[in-house]
């Protein structure tokens, strides 16, 4: 089975140490996100998240106009982010840890994140089930050869992304 | 006017009480301080984003310098509230009326534009806090608000050219009146003038 992403209640961030004092975040206003899930063989579900890069946003428009820059996204040669998970295990109920490969600025780096489910309900409109869950990594930016500002923006970037995932249709019995 | 100076048809010194030494120490640090944060000010804006550690650590001394500059405006304000000023600068008439006012918009000034700047600040939607020294941050009373953003930086960048403004014109009319004699400029370096 094949469940995307629902762009509207989800959402990819980043945040960063700056000045070892406080943090800066920002966001990525377009993606795709697949889920295929084999409920016979759990270990076989497969994970890829698609951004793009050009979406970048922060608080700041000229932060956000450096961060496109060639020094940090180098949206312009590289306007694409790839996340493809190579294996999920469900290391407690509710939490899992994907491990995968992420490909940022032509430079592909393994990269673990943590899932935790947070919530299941029913959107009685779509009349459906959904899960929500909260998805944590980290990564070194020099890694991917982005390492302009190291005195004052940390090496290390925190990625949240809040996924949510639509459950099969329910169909009224009868 | 009284004249006091050092003209040699006129050998009476002034030898009368100045400003205490703690008042014309903060005087001349907030003047050494207002002066460089102006024109850093205007810099730090400029300063590209290719450069970020710089733009960064030019805002962060600017706004150190703000809130030193309040420190000694208030320290300065309760040295007069005990100590007064000297009698013997007094002015007389409309110099005297004319003097006091500008002091007392150059008071209000030195404190209202750190505020206005601290105020900006808390509102900026870059979200980058006030860190004193560039360590110790100060927490922010209002949030990032572009509307409010954009007013209050106008008004702080107003109530800065208006400061300098009147601060020149406060040292303008002192150097005037050093050199016709009244030697202020000494009297607020060193105390009384010296013998001539």
């Amino acid at each position: 089975m094949v469940y995307s992403l629902d762009q509207h209640f989800g959402s990819i961030g980043f945040s960063v140490g700056t000045w070892g004092l406080f943090s800066s975040s920002g966001q990525f206003r377009r993606f795709t996100a697949r889920l295929v899930l084999d409920p016979d063989h759990p270990e076989r579900t497969r994970i890829s998240v698609t951004v793009d890069a050009t979406s970048v946003d922060m608080a700041w428009q000229q932060a956000a106009t450096m961060v496109r820059s060639a020094e940090f996204f180098d949206v312009q040669r590289y306007p694409q982010i790839d996340f493809a998970s190579t294996s999920v295990a469900e290391v407690a109920p509710g939490r899992f840890v994907l491990r995968g490969r992420l490909q940022l600025r032509g430079v592909t780096r393994p990269l673990d994140l943590d899932a935790r489910l947070v919530g299941e309900h029913r959107d009685s409109a779509a009349r459906n089930e959904v899960a929500d869950f909260v998805v944590t990594g980290t990564l070194r930016r020099s890694e991917f050869g982005m390492k302009a500002e190291d005195v004052l923006i940390s090496d290390r970037v925190r990625i949240t992304i809040n996924a949510r995932i639509r459950l099969p249709q329910i169909v009224p019995a009868g | 006017m009284r004249e006091s100076g050092c003209h040699k048809s006129s050998p009476p010194v002034d030898r009368a009480p100045a400003w205490r030494p703690a008042q014309r120490r903060l005087h001349w640090w907030t003047a050494l301080l207002v002066g460089v944060t102006f024109p850093l000010g205007w810099v730090m804006v400029r300063i590209p984003f290719s450069l970020l550690l710089l733009k960064f650590l030019a805002y962060q001394l600017h706004k150190t310098i703000g809130i030193l500059v309040v420190g000694f405006v208030l320290a300065r304000l309760v040295l007069r509230l005990r100590y007064g000023r000297p009698d013997s600068i007094d002015l007389v008439g409309w110099r005297r009326r004319a003097a006091s006012a500008a002091h007392g918009v150059l008071y209000v000034l030195l404190l209202v534009t750190p505020v206005l700047g601290y105020l900006t600040a808390s509102t900026a939607p870059n979200r980058i806090p006030t860190l004193f020294l560039g360590l110790i941050p100060i927490p922010s009373v209002l949030g990032p608000d572009r509307f409010w953003f954009a007013v209050l930086q106008w008004l702080h960048a107003s109530a800065a050219i208006a400061l300098v403004t009147v601060a020149a014109g406060h040292a303008s009319v002192a150097v005037l009146h050093h050199v016709h004699g009244r030697r202020d400029l000494l009297r607020m370096w060193r105390g009384s003038p010296p013998a001539c």
